[in-house]
């Protein structure tokens, strides 16, 4: 009983410390133009509300949404429909990571023509632990933005870059009548690979301010509702 | 019962929800175009140069292990920190020439500005100076960390910065952004910027960490300087 303890208590601190292995698709580095369009199609625009309780999100999948650049290659994209400006709102998009991968985004605005009116390249997003992250303003001045693509920025598809990730584990232990807990820092490292394919979201939030700090309040109470439920 | 459990948990985590302050704020690009010189506040930066575990093995054994703990932490800190003045190594000296030169990279027009803050105290300032049109917004910083951090025990030393980032508007003292740029963030970095510090200044023992000041210090200062040069990039 003693012994099936102790190898319980072992594969536990083996587990934690190896961490799980990086699961997810492959990074896709590398698209040809036959097969995409030959512009960016606006008809499927996936709508995206202000305050809205559901985030959207997006899928870029090898092979679905590409569209043809000059040179014989391709890059993935998707269109989203702004919201009809009533006042001015922020919007925050995100890119995971996803295993190895993580899509690298860049991100267009274009009038109800197709035309582009604002671009917000790759170096705008940071990457804030496994996401990068940027916010976009919208205000009367951009009431002419009707939609938003973001595609797959190639200048830095395939490039790779390393990761460090840290944390803790604490295990319950009895030594003869004495519980303690057994504290352990821990790390792994890895790298991931800037690619055509990943998963985006994309939040937009009024800049009212009362309306922003009780939405600030919800977020925060739903990560400590998750937090205590887990 | 899982009803009144689920009630107790929403009202407390509507209190905790509460009290949550934004730490960060965009930038505006709209803001930005306005902003072309910037007053950087003497930051609040300790001298003190770190070296210490996150989880440091003696602290699981209760509050004599803490105590142990916090010693042996001490004690690296301030054997680190003596051989880091011995280099000539001042943080707050360093950090002010990184910092000044990230943003001129950036193209803007920089004043350093002295300002008195509380000593030993790592926070924004409550209150900013007047303006007297001499710049369009002051830069308000103050790092949390600054130094060697492992994760653990079985983990290497790594440099470490921490820097939180206050971008106020000269006239009114509105904020016009707020940030937390870490090198080196120990877990998920809390929605922090979070970079990858260089492999090339791992230390896995304290006596390695030590054996070498220089060299360590070249590594924290290149932690300052890819620190100072993200909010730079932040800027501009």
């Amino acid at each position: 009983m003693k012994n099936a303890f102790r190898i319980l208590m072992l594969s536990l601190l083996a587990v934690a410390a190896t961490g799980c292995a990086s699961r997810g698709p492959a990074a896709v580095t590398r698209m040809q133009a036959p097969g995409c369009d030959a512009r960016w199609d606006m008809s499927n625009a996936q709508a995206i509300q202000v305050d809205s309780l559901r985030t959207v999100q997006h899928s870029f999948e090898a092979g679905t949404g590409c569209v043809a650049e000059s040179d014989g290659s391709a890059v993935s994209y998707a269109v989203f429909r702004l919201p009809r400006y009533r006042e001015d709102y922020t919007l925050q998009i995100d890119s995971q990571i996803n295993g190895r991968s993580l899509f690298a985004p860049e991100v267009l605005t274009l009038d109800a023509s197709g035309k582009v009116l604002r671009e917000v390249p790759f170096e705008r997003f940071a990457l804030r632990g496994d996401r990068l992250q940027t916010t976009m303003f919208f205000s009367q001045d951009n009431a002419d933005e009707q939609y938003l693509l973001m595609r797959s920025a190639r200048q830095v598809v395939g490039h790779g870059e390393r990761r460090v990730v840290s944390g803790s584990f604490v295990i319950p232990l009895v030594a003869g009548v004495l519980p303690f807990l057994y504290m352990q820092g821990t790390e792994s490292e890895g790298e991931y690979t800037y690619a055509h394919n990943g998963v985006v979201r994309l939040q937009a939030r009024s800049n009212s301010p009362a309306l922003r700090r009780n939405l600030q309040a919800r977020d925060a109470a739903r990560s400590e509702i998750g937090f205590l439920m887990r | 019962m899982p009803l009144v459990r689920l009630l107790a948990l929403l009202a407390l985590a509507s209190l905790l929800g509460a009290c949550a302050a934004p730490k960060y704020r965009p930038y505006d690009p709209a803001a930005r175009t306005k902003v072309m010189s910037i007053g950087l506040l003497t930051p609040a930066v300790s001298d003190t140069v770190a070296v210490r575990m996150e989880v440091h093995p003696g602290q699981s054994f209760g509050v004599v292990g803490m105590l142990i703990a916090e010693g042996d932490m001490e004690g690296k800190t301030g054997q680190f920190t003596r051989a880091a003045k011995g280099k000539g190594f001042v943080c707050s000296k360093t950090f002010l020439t990184q910092l000044d030169a990230g943003l001129r990279g950036g193209g803007y027009d920089v004043k350093t500005i002295e300002v008195t803050r509380p000593y030993h105290e790592y926070a924004f300032l409550e209150q900013y100076p007047k303006a007297d049109g001499s710049v369009d917004a002051y830069l308000d910083l103050y790092t949390d960390v600054v130094g060697y951090i492992a994760a653990g025990g079985g983990t290497p030393y790594r440099p470490t910065v921490y820097l939180n980032v206050r971008l106020v508007r000269a006239t009114d003292h509105k904020v016009l952004y707020q940030d937390r740029i870490t090198y080196n963030a120990f877990g998920d970095g809390g929605g922090a910027i979070t970079l990858t510090a260089a492999k090339d200044y791992e230390y896995w023992n304290f006596d390695a960490l030590v054996a070498d000041p220089a060299r360590a210090l070249e590594g924290l200062q290149i932690a300052m300087r890819a620190t100072g040069d993200e909010l730079a990039r932040q800027l501009r």
